[in-house]
C-alpha cells in the first residue's frame, strides 16, 4: 500500500545522502585548509548541539513528507482511493513510512557530523555532558520538533493540490520570524501578546533558544515539559486535522 | 432484486455550485455485462463514475455493488480506470506494477508480462516520459492485471492508436465473456456499439435513454426517403410522438422514428418520393437524436418539418 511512498522516501534519503556526504567533505576540507596540516583542537563539543543540528535536518525532511497529502491530491486520488483500505488506513501506512524515514534522516546527519570529527581523530572533543547534556527532555524534545513540522505541514496543506513545498518553505520562514519578534521582545502591548499566542503553534518556538541579558542561552519555553507537551499538541492537532480534510476531499 | 445486478444505481444527483453534473441518474449492470455509457463532453460521465466510487460525494442517491454499498474491501475485485492517467510521473512503469502487485492479492504477473508486450509498454521508463497513450495503456494494464470481477472504465481508449483501441475492446469483451462485469464511457459510439450489451446515453447531467443495445436498435428505425427534386415539408408530423427527428438535406429526407414506423411512412410515401425505404438505426443516429430532443433542436427539427 505504501509502496508508492516507500520510493518517495527512499529517493529524499538518497538526495540527503548526497548533500551530506559533499558537506562533509567540504566541511573537511575548509578545516585542513584552515590550520595548515596543524593537530585540530575543536576544544569540547556537546552532543547535544550535533543532536540539535540533526533535528533541525530531520525537521526539513519532515516537511517534505508532510506535503505527501497534497502531492496525492494533486491528481493521485483516483489511483490512492480505490486501493483496497480505507483512507484513514492509507494515510497511517504512509505516515508509519515517513517516520521510518525522518529516523534515517536523523541517524544520517548525526552519523555526517560525527564522521568529520573521526576524519580529524577529534571524536574525544565530544561529550555528552557540559552546558547541554544529553538528556530525557533534549531527547524528547529533539523527538518530538520534527513530528510536529510534520502536523503543522500536513495540516495546511491537505487541502491544496500544488505549491504546498511553498507553503511549507513560508511557515518556517514565518516560525522563526515569530519566535524573533517573540524572543526580541520587539513588539509591545497587544501585538506582542498576539505573537506571543500565535507562537505557540509554532514548532520552532518549542526548540529555539535566545540570549538573555547575561549573555547566556536561554530556551524560549524553559519548561520542558510543557515543551514536549507543546510540540505534541502541534503534531497531534495537525495530523488529525489533515486526517479530516482527507476524508473529506473529492477527487 | 438488486442481487442480480453488479451495480446498482439509483438517483444519482450531484451539484458543482448553481451545474447540476448529474441529475437523478440511475441505471443497473447485469453481472457479466458490458455497459457503456455515452455523452458528450461535460454530460456528466464522469461524475456519474466517481459519485458511484466515493471519490466525490453525491449529493442523492445511492450506488450498491453486489446488492450492497461500497466497502473498500471490495477494490480488491474492483478497479477503475480514471479519464486522465492517475499515474505518478517520476516513477517507472514497473514500480506501478509493484506496487500493484503488493496491493493486490489477486495480480497475475503473468498476465503483466502478456499486457506490457501487447502495448510496447517498456518497464523500465519513467511513466512522465510516457505519451498520453502510452499512460493510458499503462493504466489499462494496472486495472486488468488483477483480474477484477467488475471494471469501471473512463473512457479507457482515450489517446489510444486504433490498434491499441481495438486491443482494449478484445480485453473488454474478453473479460466480460470471463464473467466481469464492465462498465465503460466513450465518446467513440463505435467502440460502444461494438461492445456493449448495454447502454445509457447522458446529456447535462441527465440520462436520456438506456436499455439494450440491440433492442435499442431494434426500436428506432429511419425512414429515408429519396425525391427527384428537392425533399418537400411534410406536415403532420411535428405532433406525432413517435417522430423523434426529421432532417432534409436536399433531396433527402429522414424520419428518425421510435417504435412502429408505420403510419410514418404510409405519411411519406404520400408524397410520391423515387425511393422510400425503412432503416434500422445504429448507436450513432440513438445517439444523436436523443442529444438533439434535449438540446431542443427537436423543436427545430419540427420546424423545419413543415416546412
Amino acid at each position: 500500500m505504501y509502496y508508492m511512498e516507500f520510493l518517495c522516501v527512499r529517493k529524499t534519503l538518497y538526495w540527503l545522502a548526497g548533500i551530506l556526504v559533499a558537506a562533509v567533505a567540504i566541511v573537511s576540507w575548509a578545516i585542513s585548509s584552515s590550520v595548515h596540516g596543524a593537530p585540530h583542537h575543536f576544544g569540547i563539543i556537546p552532543v547535544a548541539a550535533l543532536m540539535a543540528g540533526a533535528t533541525f535536518v530531520s525537521a526539513i525532511i519532515a516537511m517534505i513528507f508532510g506535503c505527501t497529502l497534497a502531492r496525492q491530491n494533486a491528481g493521485h486520488l483516483p489511483l490512492v482511493w480505490t486501493r483496497p483500505v480505507s483512507r484513514e488506513k492509507y494515510v497511517f501506512t504512509v505516515t508509519a513510512v515517513h517516520l521510518v524515514g525522518i529516523v534515517i534522516a536523523f541517524v544520517m546527519t548525526l552519523a555526517a557530523a560525527l564522521s568529520v570529527f573521526a576524519i580529524f581523530g577529534a571524536l574525544g572533543a565530544l561529550t555528552m555532558g557540559g552546558d547541554a547534556p544529553v538528556d530525557a527532555g533534549i531527547v524528547g524534545r529533539m523527538a518530538l520538533f520534527p513530528l510536529a513540522w510534520y502536523g503543522l505541514v500536513m495540516a495546511i496543506t491537505a487541502s491544496t493540490r500544488g505549491g504546498a513545498g511553498f507553503m511549507a518553505f513560508g511557515a518556517w520562514i514565518v516560525g522563526s520570524m515569530l519566535v524573533g519578534f517573540d524572543a526580541g521582545h520587539l513588539f509591545g502591548g497587544v501585538s506582542g501578546i498576539v505573537i506571543n499566542v500565535i507562537d505557540h503553534i509554532n514548532p520552532l518556538y518549542y526548540f529555539s533558544g535566545h540570549f538573555d541579558d547575561s549573555g547566556r542561552n536561554q530556551s524560549m519555553v524553559s519548561n520542558v515539559d510543557v515543551a514536549m507537551v507543546g510540540l505534541a499538541a502541534i503534531a497531534v492537532a495537525g495530523y488529525a486535522a489533515a486526517l479530516a480534510q482527507w476524508h473529506r476531499l473529492e477527487a | 432484486m438488486t442481487e442480480q445486478f453488479a451495480i446498482a444505481v439509483s438517483g444519482l444527483t450531484k451539484r458543482y455550485g448553481e451545474t447540476k453534473a448529474l441529475d437523478d441518474f440511475s441505471f443497473m449492470v447485469p453481472k457479466g455485462s458490458i455497459f457503456g455509457v455515452l455523452g458528450t463532453n461535460g454530460a456528466g460521465k464522469t461524475t456519474a463514475f466517481k459519485c458511484m466510487l466515493d471519490l466525490a460525494r453525491a449529493d442523492s442517491g445511492t450506488t450498491l455493488f453486489e446488492g450492497a454499498p461500497l466497502t473498500p474491501a471490495l477494490f480488491e475485485r474492483m478497479t477503475y480506470v480514471h479519464e486522465r492517467p492517475a499515474l505518478y510521473g517520476d516513477p517507472r512503469v514497473i514500480d506501478h506494477l509493484d506496487w500493484t502487485r503488493r496491493t493486490y492479492a489477486r495480480y497475475d504477473a503473468q498476465r503483466a508480462a502478456k499486457l506490457l508486450d501487447l502495448f510496447g509498454l517498456a518497464p523500465k521508463k519513467r511513466v512522465k516520459n510516457l505519451s498520453k497513450g502510452q499512460q493510458s495503456a499503462l493504466a489499462l494494464t494496472l486495472a486488468f492485471v488483477t483480474r477484477p470481477d467488475i471494471l469501471i472504465l473512463d473512457e479507457p481508449a482515450s489517446g489510444l492508436d486504433p490498434v491499441n483501441q481495438r486491443n482494449v475492446l478484445d480485453l473488454l469483451i474478453g473479460e466480460a465473456a470471463g464473467g466481469a462485469t464492465i462498465v465503460f464511457s466513450s465518446h467513440q459510439i463505435g467502440q460502444v456499439e461494438r461492445a456493449a450489451d448495454r447502454v445509457a446515453i447522458l446529456h447535462r447531467g441527465k440520462k436520456m435513454l438506456d436499455g439494450e443495445v440491440d433492442l435499442l436498435k431494434a426500436d428506432e428505425k429511419v425512414v429515408e426517403a429519396t425525391f427527384e427534386n428537392d425533399a418537400p415539408s411534410v406536415n403532420g408530423l411535428a405532433t406525432d410522438p413517435s417522430v423523434r427527428r426529421v432532417v432534409r438535406a436536399g433531396r433527402l429526407l429522414r424520419a428518425f422514428v421510435r417504435g412502429n414506423s408505420d403510419d410514418v411512412t404510409r405519411h411519406i410515401a404520400a408524397l410520391e418520393p423515387k425511393s422510400l425505404r425503412v432503416l434500422d438505426q445504429n448507436l450513432e443516429d440513438i445517439f444523436l437524436n436523443a442529444v438533439a430532443a434535449s438540446d431542443g433542436d427537436a423543436a427545430a427539427a419540427a420546424a423545419d418539418l413543415e416546412g
